[in-house]
Order: C-alpha cells, then sequence, then structure tokens
C-alpha cells in the first residue's frame, strides 16, 4: 500500500504531538511492508527529500512569501499538492492520502479529488478546543475547514474518546465515521541508561532534591501558570523540591516572571527547546512528571513519561483520563486546581510504596500503547475507507 | 526571555514579526530580509521592527548577515519553532 501522509510538522520541526505521532506512525506503517510518503514544510538543514528508516520524507519548501499566516497555510498546502503530484508521477498512485488536523486539510482534499483515492483525517485536537471557544474571524475559518475536511474524509480518526465525543457533537458526524486510534509511545526507546547525577547537575539539581518535570508548548492550554501556583505551596512545606520546564512558546515571559514573583526562582528551571536525546536522558533523571494542561486530546508526554518510569500526575481532562488510572499507574489532579495539585506532588514527595507502585504500572501501561499494534488498526481503518470512499 | 513578554505573553509586535518572518518565508540565510524589505511586506513601521527585531537576535530566534543592502534577518530553527508555537 502507497500512503501519502500530510503534516506541518514533523521532525526536527516538533512543535506539537503532531510531529511525533506522524514520525513514529510512518515508521511503523513502513514495517509493515507499506510504501509510505511524509509530505511536510522544509526546516534549515534537512534535504528537501531523503528515506529515513524506510519512510520518503519530502520536505517541501513554501516558495512565496505570505502576509498573514492563514494565506501561508493555503500556499503550503499548495505546494503539498505539487509535491503530491510529483510523487504520483515518479513513485505511482497513492492508494490513501492522510491528513493531520486542519493545517493540511486542503492539499488531502485535492488529492482525495484529483487522484480519487480516499482520504482519512486524523484530528489531533479542535479549534474550539485549542481555543476554548471560537472567539475571532480566523478561529471560525479554522473550525469551518475542520468541518469541511471532517465532511470530506472517508473516515476520521482521532485520538481518544474524549475527542470523539467533541467531534460528533461540533461536526454532527455519525458515530461509525470516527475511529477512536490512541497515539503510541516506543518504550524501547525510552529504556536508556544515563549518567543521572551528571543530568541533574547539568540542570542545578542537589543531590538530595526531588526532580519535577514538565514538558510543552508554553500556552495558556498547558497550565503551566497552574502547576506554578503549586509549586509555590509545596515548597512551604517541602523545600528540596526542583521543577524543570521544558519547551518553550509565547506564555515562557510571563511564566518566569510569574516563578520570579512567586519566589520560586530557585526551584524552577526553564529549559526552552531541548532535543530529544537530552529530553529522554531528563525524563530518565526525573522523580516525578506532572501534566496539567486545561484542554488535552491525549496528551503523549504522558505516555513518554510512563515509558519511563515516571510517576505521573495528569489533570483529569480529556485523553490524559484515558491513558492514566487514577490511583494505579498515576494520579489524577482537579484541571486548574493548584491545591488538588500541590496535594498529589506531596503525596508523591512521601509515599515510596505509592511511588513504586505507580512507576511499575506505568511501565507496564505504556507497552499497551504500541506503535506496531496502533499501525495495525490504521491499515484496518484505511481498508474501512476505500469501502466508503465518494467522489461526488 | 522575559524582554519580549507583553501581559499575555509574547507582546503583540514580537507576536506579528515572528510570524511575518514564518510566512514571508525568512527561515535562511537565502531568504533574508532587510528592515525596510519587512516594512514595506508587513507594514510595521522600520523603528518598531528594528527595536523588535534585536530583543529577538539576543533571544536566539532571529539571526542576521550582511549585504550590500545592510544587515538582513532570518529565523533561526528556534525561531521557526517559537513562531509556529503561535498557532498549535
Amino acid at each position: 500500500m502507497r500512503i501519502i501522509m500530510l503534516s506541518w510538522e514533523y521532525p526536527p520541526r516538533i512543535v506539537g504531538g503532531i510531529s511525533r505521532h506522524v514520525y513514529f506512525l510512518s515508521r511503523a506503517l513502513a514495517s509493515e511492508g507499506c510504501e509510505v510518503h511524509v509530505v511536510t514544510l522544509d526546516f534549515p538543514g534537512k534535504s528537501i527529500y531523503e528515506v529515513e528508516d524506510g519512510v520518503h520524507v519530502h520536505r517541501v519548501p513554501v516558495e512565496i512569501g505570505a502576509s498573514n499566516f492563514h494565506m501561508w497555510v493555503a500556499l503550503f498546502n499548495h505546494f503539498f499538492e505539487k509535491r503530491i503530484g510529483y510523487i504520483t508521477h515518479n513513485f505511482g498512485k497513492p492508494d490513501v492520502v492522510h491528513s493531520h488536523d486542519w493545517l493540511t486539510a486542503l492539499s488531502g482534499i485535492s488529492a482525495k479529488h484529483m487522484l480519487r483515492i480516499p482520504l482519512v483525517v486524523t484530528f489531533h485536537s479542535t479549534e474550539r478546543g485549542r481555543s476554548q471557544g471560537l472567539a475571532n474571524p480566523e478561529s471560525y475559518m479554522v473550525d469551518s475547514i475542520e468541518w469541511w475536511a471532517s465532511y470530506e474524509a472517508s473516515i476520521v480518526i482521532t485520538v481518544s474518546s474524549h475527542m470523539k465525543d467533541e467531534l460528533i457533537r461540533y461536526f454532527k458526524l455519525p458515530e461509525d465515521k470516527v475511529y477512536v486510534i490512541h497515539n503510541g509511545v516506543d518504550p524501547s526507546i525510552f529504556n536508556i541508561s544515563v549518567d543521572r547525577d551528571s543530568i541533574r547537575g547539568r540542570l542545578g539539581v542537589k543531590p538530595w532534591e526531588k526532580l519535577i518535570v514538565s514538558v510543552g508548548r508554553m500556552s495558556h492550554q498547558k497550565g503551566f501558570h497552574i502547576l506554578l501556583q503549586a509549586m509555590s505551596i509545596v515548597i512551604h512545606r517541602y523545600r528540596d523540591v526542583k521543577l524543570i520546564l521544558v519547551g518553550d512558546g509565547y506564555m515562557r515571559g510571563e511564566l518566569e516572571r510569574q516563578a520570579s514573583d512567586l519566589g520560586l526562582s530557585e526551584h524552577v528551571v526553564f529549559t526552552g527547546f531541548i532535543d530529544d536525546v537530552y529530553l529522554k536522558a531528563i525524563l530518565k533523571s526525573a522523580d516525578i512528571m506532572v501534566v496539567c494542561s486545561l484542554y488535552e486530546p491525549f496528551g503523549i508526554v504522558a505516555l513518554e513519561g510512563m515509558a519511563s518510569g515516571l510517576p505521573v500526575i495528569v489533570s483529569a481532562t480529556g485523553g490524559l483520563k484515558e491513558i492514566v488510572e487514577h490511583e494505579v499507574d498515576g494520579l489524577w489532579a482537579s484541571p486548574g486546581d493548584p491545591a488538588s495539585l500541590a496535594s498529589c506532588i506531596e503525596r508523591l514527595l512521601v509515599d515510596a510504596d505509592l511511588v513504586s507502585k505507580l512507576r511499575f504500572n506505568a511501565i507496564v501501561k505504556a507497552k499497551r500503547f504500541d506503535w506496531r499494534n496502533i499501525a495495525k488498526k490504521v491499515l484496518e481503518a484505511y481498508g474501512d475507507a476505500g469501502r466508503r470512499a465518494r467522489f461526488q | 526571555m522575559g524582554m519580549l513578554e507583553g501581559e499575555q505573553g509574547f507582546s503583540s509586535l514580537v507576536k506579528n514579526l515572528l510570524s511575518s518572518l514564518l510566512t514571508l518565508g525568512a527561515v535562511d540565510r537565502s531568504k533574508a530580509l532587510t528592515i525596510v524589505e519587512l516594512s514595506k511586506r508587513t507594514g510595521m513601521e522600520a523603528r518598531c521592527i528594528d527595536s523588535t527585531i534585536t530583543l529577538l537576535i539576543r533571544s536566539g530566534y532571529v539571526a542576521s548577515i550582511d549585504s550590500e543592502n545592510g544587515a538582513r534577518f532570518y529565523l533561526t530553527p528556534n525561531g521557526i519553532l517559537a513562531a509556529s508555537s503561535l498557532y498549535s
């Protein structure tokens, strides 16, 4: 089967969870014998075309400048279409085109009609969820494209039951058109040996301090401001704690100021963007992971923490509730509630038996989310998409 | 980093300039733009671009190269990620 996978982000362009999702899914599909072509945006230092672990990666430059983001999205979809034409001519007609989120929906829909092949769209989130409503003209436009993509798709895939309910409610989709296929994790890549003392030393963590890690884009949605408030509660009782915030984004400056205002400067480290190798090393060197999103369709970071053997605390929201079972392989905190989050952190700081139990169960749970199983489910979904495809 | 933010994260000037550099395609040395070119294409005042771009360079999001027409600016890899994260 020849597959075209469309994604605006792909390593090393890692903006959110889509990048990792497409990276691992493509490799897993290639391992199943598929010919996978990822069409994505270019990135400095990377080739326009290369074959990585059996996956054909086409990094497309956008040759025309645009005056705003939404025009730019339309333009890069045009250049994606051009590359799809190139792939069809040079490798043969694809059997399916698979778009990820609204950003690549337009080129996916074009490919569907031009080539008369089934379109599959994976929704990793929705505009209404990301923006907590539709507050401006741009949001309405993105919401409309999401609806149009869900209509044009032969089948829709999403990453959690929570998201499935959201899509059915928002876009009035038939229940049997929406497939839930969770994100995955490759536990083997987290099973690494690291010099824990060296990594902790590099972060300024003293040997006796507990290290809490939280990873994500620094946006309001990720709830880092709640975590900082929780930390200000925790350090009143437990001084030997350090929080490492990994990632960057438009709220970073505000979060740094908040940390300072709360008297947390000695307890919080902002790393900014870091590469995957260093991230895995930090996860192996940490004691606790916190994922405190206010809105989270899935939460692949929590799964990566679990695969690393960390006890995880998650907000009881969206896909996070489907990954983590409260008191079994992690803890739930109330979303947006610093006191609830602080209480969970304090439990893990003092209860070694609970930590051991959560660590063990988390590693076992993570193995269920193997990308090979996910690729098999996606292939079944492609088969269904072929049977359901309509080209009116 | 703190110098970039307004009350809700990045200031609007920083957001506009980061976003414009991304969407205008100034993502490597060969596609770098001068302040005059940026001003013409974005409608932002050259003076505002000049002061904002200095902050973005200090933060590692923008790099510059010399040219016959003066300094030209483009997003670094971290700048591309930061600009993209405005929309994710």
